[in-house]
């Protein structure tokens, strides 16, 4: 909780393998204006997404039972979450897992392996913090 | 009027105390009187400023342009001290960066550390190595091989960027195995940053497993990502921990998959820690 007043932003980080959701999570708690929530796929996302709103959502492409590609469609299908900026996080070889989640609604992606800094970045300049 | 008399000795004590009055104040005034002197003194000695050009029609152009010389050379003051604020504060946003790349590549030691130690089964041994080198070291293509001790020879289990079934048997020991062979059964320690990479064909490195001094498998990284040009620094370290921690790691789930379960007991565990 912010003790200055500023503005709070909700994070969702949605990805299967467990050393990587970590890496991500310890690079976004980097961004102070951030609290991240994690889950362990789709539909544990989709948990998430019912119990907190959520100003932005990173996900992995391949995830076991929902995808990441199924989370995108069904995101921009719910009217809170058709305008949430959608990171998705793939490899530099799927550039057509890439494409249809752009097509789908992703608004940025970023590649593995990923650097701390690409993602700190790539957070701040969707969000608007300075 | 006798010696004693009240009269006269209240006379004498107001005398007396007037007489010290007076002495006192004089020394005042004679002290202010000297260090009035030295201020005006002081005063004198100082230059005095010129005095104030009166401005005319004439001088007036002059008068302007110096002003102006005089505001070009604050203006060139100021900037030379923005400059080196602008360079110093580079300077830290260069030794943050570098602060938060290591503080980053700790995490990621820590992580695939924790990883390894919380896998109880070869499986998960597996799919940490498969994510340690794909996600946090960026290789694209890799293959696992785990020691047969009986047979000397090394047998693929698990294979990212193409089909295990591609992959053949490595022998260790014996004529066909060549010096590379010999040197990984000859390391008994991990590897770490400034080991040879025990190339046999094309491969990048023929990593090993090690549990302790025993060899029970090898990590072949075979190519990187699109992305990933080479190794970094912080790579070989990565590479370091995984020939420790997940030949400790497979050692464990060997030993795992093998062992009877019984219960946790008091008395058991008193005597294994010799109690």
């Amino acid at each position: 909780m912010s003790t200055s007043g500023e503005r709070r932003f909700n994070a969702l980080v949605v990805e299967d393998s467990p050393p990587m959701r970590k890496m991500i999570v310890f690079a976004l708690s980097r961004v102070r204006e951030l609290d991240v929530v994690e889950a362990d796929d789709g539909v544990d996302a989709l948990r998430r997404i019912a119990a907190t709103k959520f100003d932005i959502i990173i996900t992995d492409i391949n995830m076991p039972i929902l995808d990441g590609l199924k989370l995108v469609k069904r995101l921009r299908a719910d009217e809170n979450y058709k305008d949430v900026p959608i990171v998705i996080i793939t490899t530099e070889g799927a550039a057509e897992d890439r494409q249809r989640a752009l097509a789908l609604g992703a608004n940025a992606y970023i590649t593995k392996p990923i650097q701390a800094q690409q993602v700190i970045s790539l957070v701040r300049e969707i969000l608007n913090l300075d | 009027m006798s010696a004693d008399d009240p009269r006269q000795s209240l006379q004498r004590k107001t005398d007396l105390f007037l007489r010290e009055f007076f002495e006192k104040g004089e020394m005042l005034v004679k002290e202010l009187i000297t260090e009035n002197d030295r201020l005006r003194s002081q005063i004198d000695t100082q230059e005095e400023p010129p005095p104030p050009t009166k401005v005319n029609r004439d001088n007036m152009v002059e008068l302007l342009m110096l002003r102006v010389a005089a505001l070009e050379r604050e203006c060139d003051e100021i900037r030379r001290i923005a400059g080196n604020v602008e360079e110093e504060s580079g300077g830290f946003r260069s030794r943050l960066d570098s602060l938060e790349y290591e503080h980053y590549h700790l995490a990621s030691m820590f992580v695939a550390g924790s990883q390894f130690h919380s896998a109880v089964s070869f499986d998960e041994v597996l799919r940490t190595i498969t994510e340690i080198l794909l996600n946090f070291v960026g290789i694209g293509t890799f293959t696992v091989f785990m020691v047969d001790e009986e047979r000397q020879i090394l047998f693929p289990v698990a294979r990212e960027g193409g089909s295990v079934e591609e992959v053949g048997e490595i022998v260790l020991t014996g004529d066909d195995a060549g010096p590379a062979q010999a040197a990984l059964l000859a390391l008994g320690r991990p590897w770490k940053n400034g080991d040879p990479f025990f190339q046999i064909g094309n491969e990048i490195i023929n990593l090993p497993l090690v549990g302790g001094t025993r060899l029970v498998g090898v990590a072949r990284l075979e190519s990187f990502l699109e992305q990933k040009e080479g190794f970094a620094e912080n790579d070989h370290q990565l590479l370091g921990l995984i020939s420790e921690h997940a030949g400790i790691g497979i050692e464990n789930a060997w030993v795992r998959a093998h062992a009877q379960e019984v219960p946790l007991q008091r008395q058991a565990i008193e005597h294994l820690v010799g109690a």
